[in-house]
């Protein structure tokens, strides 16, 4: 918290863990429209993930979080940012619930995974990046899928996510960092 | 930047922060005023429900949720803003939970997962959305599993849709 001795520094440490928020907002963004532009520009040279059976590299990763067998949609909603800044450096902890459909072995099922993000940042040439990202799983459920699309309340809402450049958030962003 | 600039962009962000969130005051405590002011009156939204002028949806929102819902209560979360002077636009994402009753009379729980798609716009210092749009990204229907019984009795304080909500009594919505 060294550099939040000033005006000058406080404002920098806002600016730093908005920017950190947004981070972490562009990487559910990236899993839950399986954007992979999106995806290589939020990690630090050199970036490792541990989640699940996975542990390695960021760049190999990819293929589990955005093309994994059988999944047809996910929501990786995050809160709880939590984050300290040390100069280009920061620590981060976020909570995240990811709901996902599941379309395998001939059934659909929902599964709500719990869990926190525990993260190293660093920043370079002005952009904070996820260096090293660990998953830390605390709860889970599944569910038979219940999902309705095309009756009632539910039917009524026309625009639905996709996981492609078809959704229609990138009607407003092109989908680059800004 | 200028440090004043830099302070500007933050102040932006959070003003239209705290707006999403009044939004989602107005929709769970069924307050019609309070859900119009946060768009401009020639505003837009394309919710499925209602595709049309804000405030018209706002009119029909309100009673649409109190006929339809048992209750409602919405939380947003991955909130990104991008500010271009007096425009904004927005992604947040939303998880809702609610309860409703099926035309036999049935009551189910049916969370949802959606997305609010936005371009905000100030005018006179005040953010409102010119524009709201709901995408669909997840839902469920599951048997009603509330209860008022046992530990649950003991909650005396219950999320109301009138003024007499405890929001209301600590000031927080005017």
């Amino acid at each position: 918290m060294s550099q939040a001795n000033n005006d000058d520094g406080l404002l920098q440490l806002l600016e730093d863990k908005q920017a950190l928020r947004e981070l972490n907002t562009l990487y559910a963004r990236a899993a839950d429209r399986a954007d992979r532009a999106l995806y290589d520009s939020l990690w630090a040279e050199g970036a490792q993930v541990e989640e699940g059976a996975f542990k390695g590299p960021a760049s190999e990763f990819a293929a589990t979080l955005l093309a994994p067998a059988g999944l047809e949609r996910s929501f990786h909603s995050v809160s709880n940012e939590f984050f300290e800044v040390d100069g280009e450096r920061a620590r981060g902890e976020i909570y995240v619930i990811n709901v996902a459909t599941w379309n395998k072995d001939g059934g659909k099922t929902d599964t709500l995974i719990g869990g926190r993000y525990i993260d190293e940042y660093r920043k370079s040439g002005g952009q904070w990046k996820i260096a090293r990202r660990s998953f830390v799983h605390e709860w889970n459920m599944s569910f038979p899928t219940t999902a309705v699309w095309d009756e009632g309340l539910f039917g009524m809402i026309k625009l639905r996510g996709q996981r492609s450049k078809d959704d229609p958030i990138y009607a407003l962003y092109d989908g680059s960092r800004a | 930047m200028s440090a004043a600039a830099r302070l500007q962009a933050l102040a932006d962000k959070q003003a239209i922060y705290d707006q999403m969130c009044r939004y989602i005051q107005a929709v769970d405590r069924c307050d019609l005023d309070l859900l119009k002011a946060v768009f401009h009156h020639d505003g837009s939204v394309i919710f499925g429900i209602f595709d049309g002028n804000a405030h018209a949806f706002c009119e029909y929102d309100i009673p649409f949720i109190k006929d339809n819902l048992i209750w409602a209560f919405h939380r947003i979360a991955n909130v990104i803003i991008e500010v271009d002077g007096e425009r904004a636009t927005a992604e947040s994402y939303m998880l809702g939970n609610a309860a409703a009753a099926l035309p036999d009379g049935t009551r189910i729980n049916c969370p949802d997962n959606m997305r609010y798609r936005d371009v905000w716009e100030k005018r006179d210092g005040v953010w409102k959305m010119l524009h709201r749009d709901l995408l669909m990204d997840w839902n469920a229907c599951w048997p009603y599993a509330g209860r008022s019984d046992g530990e649950f009795a003991a909650y005396r304080l219950q999320g109301r849709r009138d003024r007499e909500d405890l929001s209301y009594q600590a000031g927080l919505i005017a």
